[in-house]
């Protein structure tokens, strides 16, 4: 398993975990359809930023930077490498 | 002056648009100045003195927006920033809350100067306006305006000046250089117009009657029934009002060719509060998340999040530091609303629910759960309007012990029933329109010709109340937004 892969499930038990309520595997514009709210991103973001020790400025920070688990692992990656 | 009234409506507006259309403002420069100088005409009328309060405000917001400029997201830059916030919200502390402060302590009498100071018209949403356009700056999300007159014209703008929407600098950035003008926009300006005359003159104003009515009586006075009736007439009222002059602002945009986003979206539709705050005043609810949950959230919380988590495990750091961000943002929320203790009490029942809907389980039997959860919201939204209505957490407290049957009045009596009876038709007029049951119908026609028949009704019916909104206008006295005192 590469990387990337072992980082989308880690990510994807991190959220069945704390935001059981989203289907994060159904869309890919979950910011953009409204799926996840303001809450849910400030949730999400503070268990990412917790469990993987990086930062997230919420100056660069993105609404396609979280809409599909796939692009949530890419900003994970993105800041790791910070 | 007010939108509703007969000098705005058949003097302002009609000069206004004249010269605007007028081949001596055929550029939009000229176009721009034109708007700017009505628009400090339009509040000076209303506001002679704190006028200066606001080309202050203006002036303090295109020189920090253009020092910002030079140093976007950096420590520099977050200086710059601070100043904004302490220029802007100090303006407002001292103008909206001083008074009330240190009256509610006891440290001034009455009659001090302080206590005399008054509100300047619209000084929340134009200073929330003119600190949204510094943060951008920073943020790097929109330029500095070289122009100083075309940051005048964003925040004295006058349809969105003084009771919202709060717009944002990026809303408006590229219409202020380049807009469109046609008569099908101007046209649904005119619609628009008219559909937010007629929910303030027609609804809102008789409402208010009725609901002045309910809470101007003693609580013993007070039957069960006349105390339901106020509320909900209050409920109605507040919406046909701000809706109606958020409806009035993107109207009058549209007519000088500006796009507005929406404000409201039929909030008493609503499952959860969380819902209701994503329909009623949704360019508050946005400001406040952009510029106030987000920071905390990302800042602050984050630490209070980590540090909880290392005492008391992952799940309580998480409720530890959602309830310290929510608690401040809808503190602040219900304290922007008014300098009032029912504010703050309100702000706080907001923050209860808002807060607890994040841990809420819903009910297995989905259909039943949806019904149940409309039930109990609109019965929530009921309930924290008597307290947005009344004027001192006392007076809240009366009118719930008169709904609940609990101060020893009637469950029915004949003033209440007189006064239900003159204005109960408003109030399922009132409360019909404030459920999309129009947009339903429009869209369940399919058939072309029953569609223009419809469409034709409409119009019809849009001159009728036009005509009627005039008659209204002329003949009705003063009567201000509720949003005019925020």
């Amino acid at each position: 398993m590469n990387m990337k892969e072992e980082m989308k499930k880690k990510i994807l038990e991190l959220v069945e975990e704390v935001l059981p309520q989203i289907d994060f595997t159904a869309s890919n514009s979950l910011v953009d359809d409204g799926l996840l709210d303001s809450i849910s991103i400030v949730t999400l973001v503070s268990e990412l930023s917790m469990e993987f020790d990086v930062v997230f400025d919420m100056n660069e920070l993105e609404p396609a930077d979280l809409n599909s688990l796939d692009a949530i692992v890419e900003t994970v990656l993105r800041l790791q490498k910070q | 002056m007010v939108f509703s009234n007969g000098v705005f409506l058949f003097l302002f507006l009609p000069i206004a648009l004249f010269v605007y259309y007028s081949p001596f403002c055929k550029n939009i420069k000229v176009k721009n100045i034109w708007l700017l100088f009505i628009s400090l005409g339009f509040y000076a009328w209303g506001e002679p003195i704190y006028i200066l309060l606001m080309l202050l405000s203006i002036c303090v917001n295109w020189i920090l927006g253009k020092w910002v400029s030079v140093y976007p997201k950096t420590s520099k830059g977050k200086k710059i920033v601070a100043i904004s916030c302490i220029y802007n919200l100090g303006v407002l502390f001292v103008f909206k809350y001083v008074s009330w402060l240190l009256g509610s302590f006891g440290l001034v009498d009455k009659n001090s100067p302080i206590a005399q100071i008054a509100l300047p018209i619209g000084i929340s949403f134009y200073t929330f306006q003119a600190l949204s356009y510094v943060i951008d700056v920073y943020r790097g999300k929109e330029q500095a305006q070289e122009n100083i007159l075309d940051v005048g014209l964003y925040i004295a703008f006058f349809p969105q000046l003084i009771a919202g929407p709060i717009v944002r600098y990026g809303t408006i950035s590229r219409q202020l250089r380049e807009r469109k003008h046609s008569l099908d926009m101007f046209c649904d300006g005119v619609w628009r117009f008219s559909i937010g005359l007629s929910k303030k003159l027609l609804l809102s104003n008789q409402l208010a009657v009725a609901a002045d009515l309910a809470f101007g009586r003693n609580a013993g006075e007070r039957s069960v029934v006349f105390a339901w009736f106020g509320a909900l007439a209050f409920m109605l009222q507040i919406y046909f009002d701000f809706s109606g002059y958020s409806d009035m602002a993107i109207g009058l945009g549209k007519m000088f060719g500006f796009e507005f986003l929406e404000n409201f979206n039929y909030p008493y539709v609503s499952r959860s509060i969380t819902e209701y705050w994503r329909r009623w005043h949704i360019s508050l609810g946005e400001w406040f998340r952009d510029y106030l949950y987000y920071p905390l959230s990302f800042g602050p919380a984050i630490k209070v999040r980590k540090a909880a988590a290392q005492k008391w495990g992952r799940k309580t750091a998480g409720i530890v530091s959602s309830a310290f961000s929510l608690f401040i943002v809808w503190m602040a929320t219900g304290i922007w609303h008014g300098a009032n203790w029912t504010f703050v009490v309100w702000g706080l029942i907001q923050f209860v629910f808002i807060f607890w809907e994040q841990y809420r389980k819903p009910l297995k039997n989905e259909k039943f759960g949806n019904v149940v959860a409309f039930i109990t919201t609109f019965l929530v939204i009921l309930s924290t309007k008597v307290i947005f209505k009344a004027d001192s957490i006392s007076h809240a407290v009366h009118y719930y012990a008169s709904m609940l049957h609990l101060s020893g009045n009637n469950w029915v009596d004949e003033y209440g029933m007189y006064w239900i009876g003159q204005y109960k038709s408003f109030l399922v007029i009132g409360l019909i329109f404030s459920f999309p049951v129009l947009e339903c119908i429009t869209k369940c026609i399919k058939n072309k010709r029953v569609k223009m028949i419809w469409n034709i009704g409409e119009a019809v019916v849009m001159c009728f109340l036009l005509v009627l909104n005039i008659c209204y206008a002329v003949s009705g006295g003063y009567n201000p937004f509720i949003y005019f005192n925020f």
